[in-house]
Parts: C-alpha cells; structure tokens; sequence
C-alpha cells in the first residue's frame, strides 16, 4: 500500500492558490502533517479525500489513479475531517450502522464490525445514547470508529485532538498510533505535540509547500545549537513577545524563563539549549517569513 | 525444465479460440446460453437485492433523519386542511379533490426535501457522507424517493379517509395518485435543485414555494409542462354522461395525460442532470 501525491496544486475560483507543486509519497506508518492554520493542509486533505480536485498534479493510492477510478479509493479510504458533524438523532451504534451500510457492509459483517469498532474505541457503555449527548471527547472517538469502518488501509484524521481535554487528546493519539502500525495515516494538525508523540515521519506545510518532509528527529535538528534559554524580569515579557522566535515565557522559582530560537544569543546570559519539535517549528516559521 | 523461458512462454499465451465453442459465440448451443442467461439472472437477483437492502437502510434512515416533526406536521396539516375544505363543502368532486390535493401535498413535499442538502451542510455531515463510496446522485436519489413514498403514503391515506365524507361516486383513485406522486417527485428534485443554491431549509422552502406558486398561478397555461394538470372531468361532464349514452365514470383524456406526465418526466430529467452537476460542484462547500 502506497500514497504518491505528485506536482498537487490547487487554485480557488478567486485565484487564491492554497497548495503549489506538493509531492510526497508515503507509505504504512504514521505521517504527521504539520503547518499553522491557513497553510493549506485542509485542502490537501480534502483532495486526498477526493472531495477536492487539484486544479493540477497527480493522486495515485496503491497504483490507482483519482482520477481514473475514485470509488475504488473511496473504499479504502477513511476520514475524519476537523469540523465532524454528527447525526444528533441517532445513537453512536445506528450512526456507525449507517455509514456501514453506505460503505457496503451488510448484515452479520457490519454488526460484527460496528460492535468491534464501537469495543475499540471504548463506546461500548453508551453506544445506545444518542450522539447529541456526546462529549466533544467521545465524539471524536465516534469519529475515528467511523474512519475505521471497512477496515481501509487509508485513514485520513484531520486535526483530530482540537478542542479535546488533555486525556481525551491522550487516548485519540494512543489510537491513532496503534491504528498507524498496520495501515497508513495521515494526521494533519497545528498541535507539535501530537506529531512529536506519534509519527514517524513528518512534513511541514507552509503556504501551500511542503517545507519540509522527514522524520522528526531530522526536524528537530535544524534547531540544533539555535534554541536559547534565559531569565528575565516579568516587565521583559512584553518586550520579547514581539520578537520573532519566542517559543515559550514560564514562570519558575528563578524568575522568568524566556525560551527564543535565534542563529546567536538574544542575551548574553542565554544559554544554549536542546531543541524540541516545537523550536524547530518556530524556526521554520522564521526561516519561511524571512524568505517570504 | 520447467525453469526455462521457453517453457513459461508456452504457459503465458492464451490458448487459441476453438471454433463455435459455444460459450465463446455467445450462445451458439442452446444448452451453453441457458447457464449463462441463468447466470445473468441471477446476478439480476442479487443486484436486486442488494439495491433493495440499501435503499431500505437508506430508507429508515432518511426518513429518521428528516421527517420527525415534518411528518407529524404533515399528517395535522392533513388532517385541518382536508377536514375544513371536505366540512365547508369546498369539495364535491375528484377533480377539485386533486386541485386541492395538488397545492397541500407539493408544500409537503416541500417541507421534507428542503432540508436534504442544507441540514448536511449545516450540521457539517457531508463531508464524511460524500468521502464514503458511494454515488451521490443515487444517494440523493433514493433519498427523493424515499420522501416522495413518504407523500405517496400521506396521500393515500388522506385521499381514502375523505373520499368517505364526500359527495361524488365516481372514481379515478388510481389516476390521481400517479399524478400526484410523479408530481410531488418533481416537486422534490426542484427544491432539492433549489436547496444547493441556499445554504437554509427555510430559504430553500420559501423560494421553491414562490417559483411552485408562479408556476401555478401564472405560468401553467403557457406550454407543456404542467405540474399541476388536472385530467379529471368537470362535475357537469360527468353528469351529462351518466344521462348520456354510456353509465359509470367518464375515462379521463388517456393521450393528454400520459403526455404531459412525460413532458414532465422530460423536464425532471433535466432538472436531475443539472442537479447531479451541481452536486459534482460541492467541493466549494467544504472550504
């Protein structure tokens, strides 16, 4: 099983160009997609999805041609879009029952998969309760079961954990992990922390370009021997918030720590630091406006 | 032996055609083309019942998710207009029935399709409907039938229980309610039409309402197609019959009607290929 996006480039009726020459290919893991909001990576969902059509490029999954036969991947595809509407009417189990039925399951099969899936997602306890009780947690649980239905070697989540409590987004990412060992699964968010937690292999999205595509310990290093940290007093804050590159301002029992991203030290008393996921994508960021 | 590229040549090639093999010729032995027919048949069957068993997930489904209040507000609106205009003796025969029938059950038909694009788009569920793999213009399809039956059903019913309280014998239950059903699904793909250039039920109702309430009013007399034609003979026509030559129900005029259920047919065609292009369009919705 394979996913090859190639030359994808996508441009509005108003001219707007959301994605330019995007080419990946990808293959069972999970792949992180990361960008901050208005990158273009709900377009790109929604072309890999088929709900979009590139104005140009190319969406072969498993040697079969979008454009060619797009039912045939519809049906290994799940999705999860970031905006999951949900049939208030109808109880966790009847919902599942009906997109089974929509994707081809019948009888016996389906209510086997349903109950399954309903078991994985632990829903069992309230899968007889209408979805408009749900928790914003257990709807994005529903969700994923959904995404899940037909068993398809494609799931596409796209910002799956925002909005969700910390132990909510912990379970949706230990889900998605254990459902990334067998199938491929893109995950598109702006949250670092869920691709730091689960992918194996990343890509930035940065004005409709793929930025950057690797693992994200390669990721990380392009902040290497650029992350600083130092402490400063309180009325500082306001001053560096300004600056490109703040990452993160915490209090501590010392004072106040200011974390910043820069080629050489903000402060002569900073001190170099090891970069996370979250100063590389700051760098990017910076490297990305100064060029724009 | 069996290694060598001679030998896996041999195997690859298909082997030649015998001639007047049977199965090859399409049928050329009686014996042969019976399977086969029987074959074709059966995949007939299966089709059938898998079509069958989805639309009547489909079914259940459409009908839990959009006629909850609207049926029960169909079956009161019934229940008050047919009583008030059967109790004041508005109607006195089957030809007014229909005309009456016309205008009540094209608002409900209305009423239960305005919402089958704008509700999904609303509530953000078409995205995961149209990422499944299915056709969308079956789907919205059967969910049209699916409402028109729901209407055809309400008819019935209404049309039986106030035919006893009226004053007229003669009979053309079955004319009446194909127009009414063939209309009430025009009616259906008009507003569903409608619905994808509103983004809201109520907006999608009301200006489906105004373009049905043009047609009526003005327009109905101006060409062909005429959702609203009205076969059935005037009171006086019948009446002059029965003392006539022949007794019993006077035939309403078989050619015209037939004809204009087909320029209507025509036009749903129409309507339904301009409607499934525009479903294609929808991508414009998500974003």
């Amino acid at each position: 099983m394979d996913v090859v996006c190639s030359h994808i480039r996508k441009v509005y009726p108003d001219g707007k160009e959301a994605l330019s020459d995007v080419t990946f290919t990808l293959q069972t893991g999970l792949f992180g997609l990361l960008g901050p909001n208005g990158a273009g990576k709900t377009t790109l969902m929604e072309i890999l999805t088929l709900l979009l059509e590139p104005t140009s490029g190319q969406l072969v999954v498993d040697g079969v041609d979008s454009r060619r036969d797009p039912m045939a991947i519809r049906r290994r595809l799940g999705y999860l879009p970031q905006f999951f509407g949900f049939f208030p009417e109808l109880t966790a189990r009847e919902f599942l029952e009906y997109l089974g039925v929509l994707r081809g399951l019948r009888g016996r099969e389906k209510r086997g998969m349903v109950q399954d899936l309903i078991e994985k997602v632990r829903l069992t306890h309230v899968q007889n309760k209408r979805l408009k009780t749900f928790s914003g947690g257990m709807l994005r649980r529903v969700g994923i079961a959904q995404a899940m239905l037909g068993n398809p070697s494609l799931i596409i989540v796209d910002e799956p954990t925002a909005g969700l409590d910390p132990e909510e987004r912990v379970n949706v990412r230990n889900l998605l992990f254990e459902l990334g060992q067998e199938r491929i699964v893109i995950l598109s968010t702006h949250i670092v922390k869920d691709i730091e937690e689960t992918c194996s292999r990343m890509a930035l999205l940065l004005h409709g370009r793929i930025c950057f595509d690797g693992t994200p310990t390669a990721f990380v290093s392009a902040a290497k021997g650029e992350t600083w940290e130092f402490y400063g007093e309180p009325e500082e804050v306001e001053l560096f918030r300004n600056q490109a590159g703040l990452v993160s301002v915490r209090e501590d029992p010392q004072g106040v720590c200011f974390r910043i991203v820069a080629p050489t030290p903000p402060r002569p008393d900073a001190v170099r630091v090891r970069p996370n996921l979250e100063d590389a994508y700051v760098r990017f960021l910076q490297k990305e406006g100064a060029a724009a | 032996m069996n290694g060598s590229p001679e030998w896996k040549a041999t195997e690859a090639e298909p082997l030649p055609a015998l001639p007047n093999t049977p199965r090859r010729q399409g049928g050329a032995g009686r014996g042969a083309s019976i399977p086969r027919f029987l074959r074709m048949v059966g995949q007939g069957v299966v089709w059938c019942v898998q079509e069958t068993a989805y639309w009547h997930r489909l079914f259940w489904y459409t009908s839990r998710r959009f006629l909850r209040a609207e049926l029960l507000l169909a079956l009161v609106g019934a229940a008050v207009f047919f009583g008030t205009i059967v109790a004041q003796d508005l109607v006195r025969d089957q030809r007014t029935m229909l005309d009456q029938s016309y205008l009540f059950f094209s608002v409900v038909m209305v009423l239960f399709a305005m919402n089958l694009i704008p509700k999904e788009r609303e509530e953000e569920t078409l995205e995961i409907l149209w990422s499944q793999p299915i056709n969308r213009n079956k789907m919205v399809v059967l969910q049209l039938l699916t409402l028109t039956l729901w209407t055809f059903l309400l008819s019935l019913l209404t049309i039986t229980a106030f035919s006893q309280f009226m004053a007229y014998d003669e009979q053309y239950g079955f004319p009446m309610l194909l127009l009414l059903v063939t209309t009430a699904f025009a009616v259906g793909v008009i507003t569903v039409l409608v619905s994808t250039f509103c983004r809201q039920g109520i907006a999608t109702g009301l200006v489906t309402l105004l373009i049905l309430g043009i047609h009526y009013f003005w327009l109905r007399q101006l060409g062909p197609i005429e959702l609203f034609y009205n076969p059935l003979p005037l009171p006086e026509e019948v009446f002059r019959q029965s003392i006539g030559q022949s007794f019993g129900p006077k035939t309403p005029p078989t050619i015209s009607y037939w004809a204009n259920r087909i320029f209507v047919a025509v036009l749903v065609g129409f309507l339904l290929d301009y409607l499934f292009r525009r479903l294609r369009r929808t991508a414009e919705w998500f974003t």
